[in-house]
This record gives C-alpha cells, structure tokens and sequence, in this order.
C-alpha cells in the first residue's frame, strides 16, 4: 500500500513517514500543497494524508484541484483547526476523514486502514483465502491458524495480490505500490521477494508457485482455489 | 424618568401652560375692556349729572330734572360737591375725596364700586347772559364687575377646558408616546437579539422614520465593525492554535512512533532531538504569545523613562554574541554612548532583541548584522540590520503581522513563531514609535524604529532641581 504524506511540518511529515513505513506501507513526503498535488496526481496512492495549512497552495485547494483532476484516492486531512466549521469545510472540501492535530499515531492508522477498507468496500481488516487468513491490522498473515513469519515487505506484496485475487500485477504495479520513490531499486528485486514469499507458503504448507502464480510475460497473480488447497 | 413620562410630561405641560396662558390673556383683555366700558358709562353719566346741577347763589345748588332716571338709579349712586362745599349724595358709599379721579371703594356688603369723580363748570343760570360758570364735583359709583355672572362662567368653562385638556391631552400624550416608542422598541428589540454569534445580522432599516433610520444605521456600523474585530479576534486564536498544535503533534508523534518498536539507541537519541526542538518551539510561541498578550493589556500603562540605548545594546550584544558565534555571524554595534530615548526600558530591549534574533535566524553563516543608532532631527532612529535574504516588496506590508512568516522564512525551513515581528510592531505602537522597513545598499533588511528623544533642556539630571 503506498501513502503520500502531504505536511509543510518537516519533523511531523518524517514521524509519520516513519510510523507509516515500520506498519508496512511504502511513504512519500511532499513538504508543501504544490508538491503534494504533482506527486498525487502522478502516481497511484492508496491514500493521502493531507495538512490543511501549509504555504504555497493550502490543503483544501491542493484536495480541490486533486478532485477537479478527477483523482479518486481517498483523502485524510490533518488539521490544527479543531472548529466545527473547520472540519465540516474539510469534509465539504472532499476529504474522505478528517483528524485533528495533536493526533494519537494509533488512531492515524486505524484511520488510514479504515479508508483503505472502505475504499475497496470491505468491512473488515481480515482477508481470507482458503487456508490463508490476512490480517490487516496486525499485519499478519496465517496459514490453518499456523502464523507466517513474513517481513513487512513480503506482507505488503502478499496483501496487495490477496485483496485482488485473480488479477495480475506486473512487477511495475508491484513496485509502484511497494516502494516510495526514493526507493534504489533493482529490476528484478520483485522476483526475489515473490520467490521467499513461495518458500515461506510451502512451508507453512501450502503450494506456494500455485497460489503466488507467474503469469508469463505479464506478472503474479494469486490464485485463490490453489490456497484453499490441501496437499496429499 | 423614562422617556413616555418624560413626553407625556411635556404634552400636558405644553397643552397647560397653552391654556393657562391663553386664560390669562382673555382674562387680562376682558378686565380692561370691563373696566373701560365701566369707566365710560360712568363718565357719560358724570356728565349728564352735571347737566343736571343748578348753582344757587352763595355757592349752593339744585338739581333739576325732577323724576330723571339718573337720579334715582340705586345701581348708580352719585355725589355732587357744589363750589360752596355744599354737597348731595345718594346711596351710603363711602365716597372718597373727589380729586381722585377714579378710585374701588367697597361698601359695607364687600361689594367693590368704581368712583369716577370729575370736576365740572357748570353755567350759572341766574347770570347766565355774562357766561360765568362754576366748577362743580361730580362723583358716580357703578358696581366694578357689572359682567359678574359672565366672567363666573367665563372662569368654570376655563377650568373645564383645562381639566378636559389635562384629561384627553394626558391620554393622547400616552398614546403618542407610546405609538412614536414603538419603532423604537422594535430596534431595541432587534438588537437585543444580536449575540456574539450572530453578529452578521443587522437591524431593519424599511419602515423607519429618518431619525430611526440613523439610529439603525449607526448599529448597523456598530456591528460591522464589532464583526470585523471579532473576526479578526478569532483568526488570531486560530491561528495561534494552529499554531501551538502543530509543535504539539511532532512532539507526540515523533513520540508515539519511536516507542512503537525496540530500536538501537542512536535512533531513539534522534527522535528526542528532535522532540526537544520542537519543545522548544511551543515554549518559545507561548512566551511570544504571553508577551503580545501582555502589550496588548499595558498599551496604556507605560512606565517611560530615559533609555539609553548604548547601554541596552551592549547587553544584547553580550547576550546573543554566542548565539551569532556559533551561527558565523558579525555582530556589530553601532551606537553614540549618549544618545537615549523616552520609552521602557523593557519594552525596548525586547524590541532589539526580536529584531536581532529574527536578524540571526535568517542570516546565512559568513553574514553580518548589527545595531545601528542616531539622533535624528525628531527623535531617534534605532536600526537593526542583517544581510540576510531581506523581504521581498510585496511581502512588506504584512510582514508584521501576527503569525505572519515571509516566503524566505518558511524556505528556510526554520522553525519561527511568526510572532516576533508583530512583537516589535505591537511595542513600537504602544510607544507610538515609526516602524518601517528599509532596503540595504548591499542587500539584507534593515528595520527602523524611530522613538522619541528626551526634551533637549535638562543637561544633567541634577541640574533639573530648582
């Protein structure tokens, strides 16, 4: 799941980031609305986090412009205006959720998780697959209740393919959403976290090369008969 | 006394005093006329008396006419004097000497008379032929009010007139009152209704009479100004809560998401670095905030004294010289050591202090700023300059403003209150200082207060005593 992060607020923007990235999400900073609006509207975020006064373009007009452009990506605006008014602008604005700073880190991600949630209309932050059980909250995934030791990326990869299953990712979708742009990335880096994530599968029991499947030519998909699978 | 007494009070009054007025002056005009139709009656009847008188020899006289109406009139007794002395009179008055021409007397019932008396030549009848003639006192008595009756009614209908008027005048003025209050009432009403919430509604003017109408419109500016005040009143606090929210947030964040996991030390060191800078940064914007609030409150209450402003730079100097140190800064003082101005010595090293640090704050390393001072004809120019990124022109007029930061400041990265200059602004006001801004030859700002000098006679503190 990638996240932009949109704070004039240096320090701030880089807690947020931080937080973000250890929960598994791949984070890009933008420090003013300008930027913020260039990078949302160049690359596919799952969600924005948005500070409502910031220099050069503030962010009610950066959400306004964002929408006119006819950008969907669900929106959490951060504001120090606590105001009834305040807020009911933001949302009026087209914010999708509004928090007021000073803010719990805990309930931003309860937040975030829940925009995504509902932008992909599901109701709860489990995903289950035959065997295979996500959580997405706890950002742990199982296997016949047998937990999966995976690293944040390789929850990241499985999540983004198990909320879809059946539809193809090339690695350069992978790589968009698995990685900010700072990210020094090799060209094949997706292939090698595909191949531990098979081999954690098959140890946890089930057939990984089947459930994370190799569409020739064009990228992974997840199989969702195969992880419902039980071997001989 | 409310304002429907106090018409109701003027009607009637006005509505008696009318009355009264005009009472008398019927009255007044009525009397005289009586009495000069009383006094003419009674001459002609004089008159006719002495017609009437025979003079005998050795003084005495007759009246002729026997059975003459004039004679026996009881409403009008009369007394005649003849030369001799010899009188007659009719009626029991008591008659008063005949050389007061027209005198009251009363008689014994209280009545009032008016005696007319005149002196009469009368013709001697005997002697006739040699034209002699004799003078004779003719006195007549009439009763003074013969209108008694007219002038009773003329009083009653005077009095009913009056109370009629304090009557229906006193119920009119009320109603008048009460009719002309009402649009009144109703502005009162409509601004009764205006609070601190609605201060966007105004009072109706349609239907007002011009009067009203100027009243109304007087609130309306009232409130229109009372709504900017508070506007702007309330973009302050939001901006000052924003303002304090924003440090408050990194600190709880930066915070939250270091503890959220197990790290090396040299990570958890970074994150309280960075919570201590912005720590600092909220105590700093709460110490600026306190300051404005408290110049806002003491603008009236200034303890002026001479300062000199050598003495309060050099402190300064000493104060922010490690500060410019470690930046790479030159800092420079430039100050005649006996030049001072009349304002609070507080409140001025506060000034220069705001202003050095914003001077230090965007000065790049390798830069100078300084304190400059002169007397100028007027006053004194106190100078604080930097070479520093200046401020753009467009940016000048604002850049005093509370929570306002310039484009270079918020480039820069730097944390800043954007208090700190409406600091110097609000100190500058309460000292009724000039505070401008000024363009450096080299570039870099220059911001110039100029203050009052101390009157220029006292050469020395002690000399001042008579």
């Amino acid at each position: 799941m990638r996240i932009l992060v949109v704070e004039d607020t240096k320090a701030l923007a880089r807690s947020i980031a931080q937080g973000l990235t250890e929960e598994g999400f791949s984070v890009d900073v933008a420090g003013d609305g300008e930027e913020g609006l260039h990078f949302a509207t160049e690359i596919a975020y799952d969600a924005v986090i948005l500070d409502r006064m910031m220099p050069r373009l503030d962010g009610l007009s950066m959400l306004e412009r964002l929408r006119e452009r006819g950008v969907r990506t669900p929106v959490l605006v951060l504001t120090a205006l606590g105001e009834l008014h305040d807020r009911i602008a933001g949302l009026d604005g087209g914010a999708d959720d509004y928090l007021v700073k000073p803010f719990a880190f805990d309930e931003l991600l309860a937040r975030v998780r829940a925009l995504l949630r509902r932008s992909r209309g599901q109701a709860r932050n489990e995903v289950v697959l035959g065997r295979l059980r996500l959580d997405l909250a706890a950002r742990a995934a199982s296997v016949d209740e047998g937990p999966l030791d995976l690293t944040a990326r390789e929850f990241a990869l499985l999540e983004l393919l198990a909320l879809e299953p059946g539809r193809t990712f090339s690695r350069s979708a992978i790589t968009e959403k698995l990685y900010d742009e700072e990210s020094d990335l090799d060209s094949n880096v997706i292939d090698v976290f595909v191949a531990r994530l098979r081999k954690k599968l098959d140890v946890a029991g089930l057939p990984g090369a089947d459930v994370v499947r190799t569409q020739r030519g064009a990228g992974y998909r997840l199989d969702a008969t195969a992880a419902g699978r039980v071997p001989a | 006394m409310t304002l429907r007494s106090k018409i109701v009070a003027l009607v009637l009054g006005l509505t008696v005093s009318i009355l009264v007025g005009l009472g008398l002056f019927l009255a007044g005009s009525w009397s005289g006329w009586s009495r000069e139709a009383v006094e003419r009656d009674l001459s002609e009847r004089a008159e006719a008396l002495a017609a009437l008188v025979e003079v005998k020899e050795h003084g005495g006289f007759e009246l002729e006419g026997e059975g003459s109406p004039l004679l026996q009139d009881p409403a009008h007794p009369y007394r005649i004097i003849g030369p001799g002395g010899s009188e007659y009179s009719s009626g029991d008055l008591a008659w008063p000497p005949p050389e007061e021409r027209d005198v009251l007397v009363r008689d014994r019932l209280g009545h009032a008379w008016r005696v007319v008396s005149r002196f009469m030549d009368v013709g001697d009848k005997e002697r006739h032929h040699r034209r002699e003639r004799v003078r004779v006192a003719v006195q007549v008595a009439g009763l003074d009010a013969p209108f008694g009756a007219l002038e009773e009614r003329f009083r009653h209908g005077l009095l009913l007139a009056l109370l009629a008027a304090l009557v229906l005048g006193g119920g009119g003025a009320a109603l008048l009152a009460h009719l002309s209050l009402a649009p009144l009432r109703r502005v009162a009403a409509e601004v009764d209704a205006i609070g601190a919430s609605s201060l966007d509604r105004r009072v109706g003017a349609a239907g007002l009479d011009r009067e009203l109408a100027r009243l109304a419109s007087a609130f309306n500016d009232l409130l229109g100004r009372l709504e900017d005040a508070m506007q702007r009143q309330r973009a302050l606090v939001s901006r000052a809560s924003h303002a304090l929210r924003t440090p408050t947030a990194t600190i709880l964040t930066r915070a939250e998401v270091a503890l959220r996991r197990e790290r090396p030390a040299s990570e958890y060191r970074a994150a309280l670095a960075e919570i201590v800078s912005a720590a600092h940064e909220s105590a700093a914007l709460v110490s600026h905030l306190l300051t404005l609030a408290r110049l806002d409150e003491r603008r009236k209450s200034l303890q002026l004294e001479e300062v000199p402003v050598g003495e309060v730079a050099g402190e300064l100097m000493r104060l922010l010289g490690p500060r410019a140190d470690e930046a790479g800064i030159a800092l420079d003082c430039d100050v005649p050591a006996d030049l001072s101005v009349v304002a609070e010595r507080a409140a001025v090293r506060e000034l220069l202090e705001a202003l050095l640090d914003n001077a230090l704050q965007y000065t790049p390393r390798g830069g100078r700023a300084g304190i400059r001072a002169a007397a100028e004809p007027g006053g004194v120019a106190l100078r604080v300059w930097d070479t520093g990124p200046g401020i753009p022109p467009d940016e000048r007029a604002h850049v005093f403003d509370r929570f306002r930061r310039g484009s270079a400041a918020q480039a820069s990265g730097k944390p800043g209150s954007g208090l700190g200059l409406a600091i110097v602004k609000a100190i500058a006001e309460a000292h009724g200082a000039g505070l401008s801004l000024e363009e450096r030859p080299g570039g870099g700002l220059e911001v110039v207060v100029r203050m009052a000098a101390p009157a220029a006679v006292p050469a020395g503190r002690g000399s001042v005593r008579a």
